[in-house]
């Protein structure tokens, strides 16, 4: 091909004719892709995901159910209160909304602020900033809208006490779900509209009845779907996903609001008197007693069910609405507090003191030790190995029987007792297991958790040869001796010994002496309705818990059965009884009402007066006075309440638990002159 | 200046009836098809634009027309500078082309100097409120510059030409390739190929240059003169399966970011499926979930909007356009006008493949505008300029 400087565009018609070609699939690929994508792709799972990531799905808390007392009073109510919410965006955009905001609250801008940061809450949902605020307040935001660009006042349920503190230890606090609890309760599912149950700000019951019935009490969140650009900006709801909060169902429980009230009554009352009382102490005397703390149970032995259950000292559940104060809740974990968090009448054992002897006294009869007429010579102390144990107060009472034993808290006939126990079925056999005493104590569910429908309580401690070599081969420094001594049986026999009950252990073991023989599971709750109904006529009863039977106990013969019914009755009645004065003597109307009863001054631990003291022994002021109990059944021959009542470093069971309990009983019985309503004699439950 | 000045050249003089010299008006010439398209793209843009903007305007407090009432004005002056374009003979253009090309230059130099970042790129200057985007324009200017080179040696383009034509474009694509601005450093080498083959450069000189540049685009990719997120850019459709998460997320936010917009760019046009989701009822849409949707991403919003009945609709504008862009070049009274046409056609041409198809995912991802649909100003007036060019070139085809 040559050049020539004439020559035309060489085969531009051609070139031209490529371009356009090139041009054709170039739009060919761009229409073969866009099939793809549209015609193929558009069904595919990745792409539909992706495509409904604008959906939001908020959860709306839904209102707790509500907690009546046996007779339909209400304990723990909802109240709607008006909130004043702001959402976030308006407050990003409008500077000068907080300070107006401020303004109409009565709030600082600073605290406004802080409210509207608070990462508690969702980002997508307006921000509380004002709750429980008035009527005015709420008008005067409807009226102003102009001027506070997302600000609305929104009706919310909060918990609501009709009796403040009452019974705070069996309802139990509400607060928000803690990021441990979440972990574990995000994959609770309230089905497959809902999705899971808890959010990590949803509120959820910590303690008590809120806690242990918290799958009944919480609802069912609401949902709605909101449509969020890639920003976090609501831009509206999915119109039909709105699917309301269904409220939590109402619990009924077993607990009398009256009879609470005055078990709480009398814990405050005996605690004051305590104090002010010089403290019948076993080793130390001329000190008021230091009482920090009580607790009382008041149970029907005919099924279990749980009337009174009282702690003190208490806390608020108040305190806990809309999150605790970093200062209310040092102070409740204050040592200095007694810790009012703690419910002594399930959470703690103590020492039981003489109240053990029905253990002993029923062990005594099975196994044949001795007959109830038996004579046995009190001379005030008792003596095996070598080892010398004195009677409490060292009065040598003489000649008893297993009555008198009883009513009179002779120590030195139970200590013989558990020299007996020790000789015929320990020595020689450490390891054997348990002997009669253990096993009589575990068949009235000592030592083993009751199975009270409530969260944290402690199982108490009934000591054998195990535990001890157990201890012995943990701890060989503080427990040096690993063998099952003469001297532990003997202490076990008087509820001396590393006998630990909780005051809850403790009257469902006499509710099983009381009825015959039958161990109850102790229960509070009585039923489940749905929600909004109460005890109200035609509520729908949704559960009921029925009495729960974990044992028998073998009662001894009629005549071994009457003795000790006997001598508890002495306890009350007999001059020479420990709780004469707190019934006999006060005017308790005992021909009527009779209470068989059981004191038990406890030693805690041993005082030390010399300089250097030995292992075991406590100076004062460290040392712990005696721990006061009592422990009742009454109408002894039909017994319809078990009360017992136990009074920490409050001397001896005669001098505090004993007239607190009685003073249970005048409310029980209807007895009380303050009670204006004309109840009738014994009637009522 | 009318448009009825000139006289258009008369069919033809023979036969035995004399005739009086016809004198058609130019505007009679002007091909109504063109305008036309580029009208409908640009009423298609303002609506898509104001799709893409509503909701975030609204979220932010402000008036959720704003950004359309932008892009609704700019393509009215659009409109206007097409008309003006179209009104001086595209001669004069060509002789005033150092001018223009130099100009052009001296703007890019100039952002260096006083430009703005956006994405990555250093591509604005501020003129008052507004910022133009000089890589814009110099499209247009090399066009008018290459056609007034090779239109003066009639199919002969010599080596010392083609030389000639590498520096001159080789110069806006280093400054333009140096602000990052990597898609429109493209166009320029895609506008120098389409009018080198139409001038009749010889095919060995053409597969020289191919040949140049496809070891060229090895090297930069092997060499490490891109930097990474450039690379990233133009790789990641290669390796994303629609609908997949990012892949090297931790390696670079960049990256991330670009293979997130890519993802949400091919769901968003998955999700319109057959006939779209309707007029401002795409979710994907309206919740802003494609990055840089009212500019480089605009296609997706079309797509979800009016899925493949109106993605493909939109397409077919696009082939009027550009068909009726071939066909004025081929009806060129002279080569000059060819090549105008024909850069005009390789600019569009490149700008709409790449665009849709990094949308799609079959192209890399490199900043380039949809014409017509995008938002931004610069790009509304050069698209409409270049329509200019094309429709002065086709009502002068007789002259």
């Amino acid at each position: 091909m040559s050049n020539t400087s004439t020559a035309e565009p060489p085969s531009t018609k051609l070139r031209a004719t490529a371009v356009l070609v090139v041009v054709v699939c170039l739009f060919a690929a761009l229409l073969g892709r866009l099939w793809y994508l549209q015609g193929i792709e558009a069904q595919s799972l990745s792409v539909q995901q992706l495509a409904g990531q604008g959906i939001l799905k908020v959860f709306l808390p839904a209102p707790r159910g509500e907690i009546f007392d046996r007779n339909g009073r209400l304990l723990v109510g909802n109240r709607i209160e008006q909130v004043v919410t702001v959402e976030r965006d308006s407050v990003v955009s409008d500077p000068g909304l907080v300070g107006r905001l401020a303004a109409l609250l009565g709030m600082s801008p600073a605290q406004v602020e802080s409210a509207v940061n608070n990462l508690q809450y969702s980002p997508y949902q307006p921000v509380p900033v004002a709750e429980g605020v008035s009527n005015a307040v709420a008008l005067a935001v409807k009226e102003n809208q102009a001027l506070l660009p997302g600000v609305s006042v929104q009706a919310e349920p909060v918990p609501y006490y009709p009796y403040g503190s009452l019974a705070a230890n069996i309802l139990g606090y509400v607060s928000q779900v803690t990021a441990s609890e979440y972990a574990q309760l995000k994959n609770v599912s309230c089905g497959p509209a809902v999705g899971p149950c808890y959010q990590p700000n949803s509120q959820v019951g910590q303690a008590g009845v809120e806690n242990a019935f918290e799958q009944y009490l919480r609802g069912t969140p609401g949902v709605e779907e909101l449509q969020v650009d890639s920003q976090g900006h609501v831009l509206g709801v999915v119109p039909g996903s709105y699917r309301p909060p269904v409220p939590g169902d109402d619990v009924i429980l077993s607990i009398d609001l009256k009879d609470q009230q005055a078990a709480e009554a009398a814990l405050a009352d005996w605690l004051a008197k305590a104090r002010a009382m010089v403290c019948p102490d076993t080793a130390l005397q001329g000190y008021h007693c230091r009482a920090p703390a009580a607790s009382m149970v008041v149970e029907d032995p005919r099924n279990g069910q749980v009337l009174a259950l009282a702690t003190n000292p208490d806390y608020n559940p108040v305190d806990f609405i809309g999150g605790i104060s970093e200062a209310k809740w040092q102070a409740y974990n204050n040592p200095a507090n007694n810790y009012p968090l703690i419910d002594r009448a399930i959470s703690t054992g103590y020492a039981p003191g003489s109240t053990w002897k029905l253990v002993t006294a029923t062990a005594m009869l099975r196994y044949g030790l001795r007959s109830p007429y038996t004579i046995y010579d009190d001379t005030g102390t008792y003596t095996i190995g070598g080892q010398v144990f004195h009677d409490n107060d060292n009065v040598a009472l003489g000649p008893v029987d297993l009555q008198q034993a009883l009513a009179e808290s002779s120590d030195t006939y139970f200590y013989s007792l558990g020299g007996q126990f020790y000789l015929q079925y320990d020595y020689g056999h450490h390891l054997n297991g348990p002997d009669p005493l253990q096993q009589v104590a575990a068949q009235y569910g000592l030592g083993d958790y009751s199975g009270i429908d409530l969260p944290g309580e402690a199982p108490g401690l009934v000591p054998t040869a195990q535990v001890v070599a157990k201890e012995h081969a943990q701890y060989p420094k503080a427990y040096p001796d690993g063998v099952w001594e003469p001297g532990f049986e003997v202490q076990e026999a008087i509820g001396q010994g590393q006998d630990l009950v909780t005051p809850l252990q403790l009257a469902n073991a006499y509710a099983t002496f009381a009825n015959g023989g039958t161990l109850y599971v102790p229960q509070i709750a009585l039923e489940v309705t749905s929600p909004g109904t109460g005890l109200a006529p035609g509520a729908k009863v949704l559960k009921r818990f029925g009495p729960q039977v974990k044992g028998h106990v073998p009662m001894p013969s009629a005549s071994g059965r009457s003795a000790m019914l006997q001598g508890f009755l002495g306890v009350t009645s007999s001059p020479q009884g420990t709780a004469y004065g707190a019934f006999a003597g006060a005017g308790f109307p005992l021909s009527r009402y009779p209470v068989a009863g059981k004191t038990g001054p406890a030693q805690v631990e041993n005082l030390c007066t010399t300089a250097k003291c030995p292992p075991g022994y406590v100076p004062w002021p460290m040392y712990k006075q005696d721990t006061s109990v009592f422990t009742s059944f009454a109408p002894a021959y039909h017994p319809r309440f078990v009360v017992d009542a136990i009074f920490e470093q409050a001397g001896y069971g005669a001098s505090v638990a004993a007239p607190a309990v009685e003073q249970e009983y005048l409310t029980l019985f209807g007895l009380n002159h303050q009670a204006s309503s004309p109840a009738s004699p014994g009637g009522g439950h | 200046m009318a448009l009825t000045a000139l006289p258009s050249a008369s069919a033809g003089t023979g036969g035995a009836v004399a005739r009086r010299p016809v004198v058609t008006p130019l505007w009679r010439h002007v091909d109504v098809l063109v305008v036309a398209a580029a009208a409908a793209l640009s009423a298609t843009g303002v609506v898509m634009v104001y799709a893409t903007t509503k909701n975030p305007l609204a979220v932010a407090g402000l008036n959720p027309q704003a950004t359309m009432r932008k892009e609704a004005l700019f393509a009215v002056i659009g409109f206007g500078a097409m008309c003006l374009v179209a009104l001086v003979d595209y001669h004069k253009y060509l002789s005033w082309a150092p001018v223009l090309y130099a100009g052009s230059i001296l703007m890019l130099l100039a952002t260096f100097a006083v430009g703005h970042q956006t994405l990555g790129a250093q591509s604005w200057i501020q003129v008052g409120s507004y910022q133009v985007e000089p890589s814009e324009v110099v499209k247009v200017t090399l066009v008018l510059s290459l056609a007034a080179l090779l239109a003066g040696r009639k199919g002969q383009v010599s080596g010392r030409m083609l030389f000639l034509v590498l520096g001159l474009s080789v110069v806006p694509f280093l400054l333009i390739y140096k602000q990052d601005a990597l898609g429109s450093a493209l166009v320029l080498a895609v506008v120098m190929v389409g009018m080198l083959l139409l001038a009749g450069t010889r095919g060995r000189h053409m597969v020289a240059l191919v040949l140049v540049a496809a070891v060229g685009i090895g090297a930069v990719l092997q060499l490490g003169v891109l930097k990474q997120y450039q690379k990233d850019r133009l790789t990641t459709f290669l390796t994303a399966p629609p609908g997949v998460a990012p892949v090297n997320s931790q390696a670079d936010p960049y990256a991330a970011t670009i293979e997130y917009n890519l993802d949400q760019a091919k769901a968003t046009i998955a999700d319109g499926g057959l006939t779209g989701k309707g007029l401002f009822r795409g979710p994907q849409t309206n919740l802003s979930y494609v990055p840089n949707q009212s500019t480089d991403f605009i296609f997706t919003a079309v797509a979800e909007q009016f899925g493949f009945v109106g993605s493909s609709l939109l397409l077919a504008l696009f082939a009027l356009l550009i068909w009726r862009t071939w066909r004025a070049a081929m009806l060129s009274r002279d080569l000059a006008g060819t090549l105008v046409c024909i850069g005009v056609l390789s600019m569009l041409m490149f700008q709409v493949f790449e665009n849709v198809g990094m949308t799609m995912g079959i192209m890399p991802v490199a900043g380039i505008t949809l014409p017509f649909l995008s938002y931004g100003g610069s790009s509304m007036l050069v698209d409409w300029v270049a329509v200019g060019l094309v429709v002065n070139v086709g009502m002068r085809r007789y002259s």
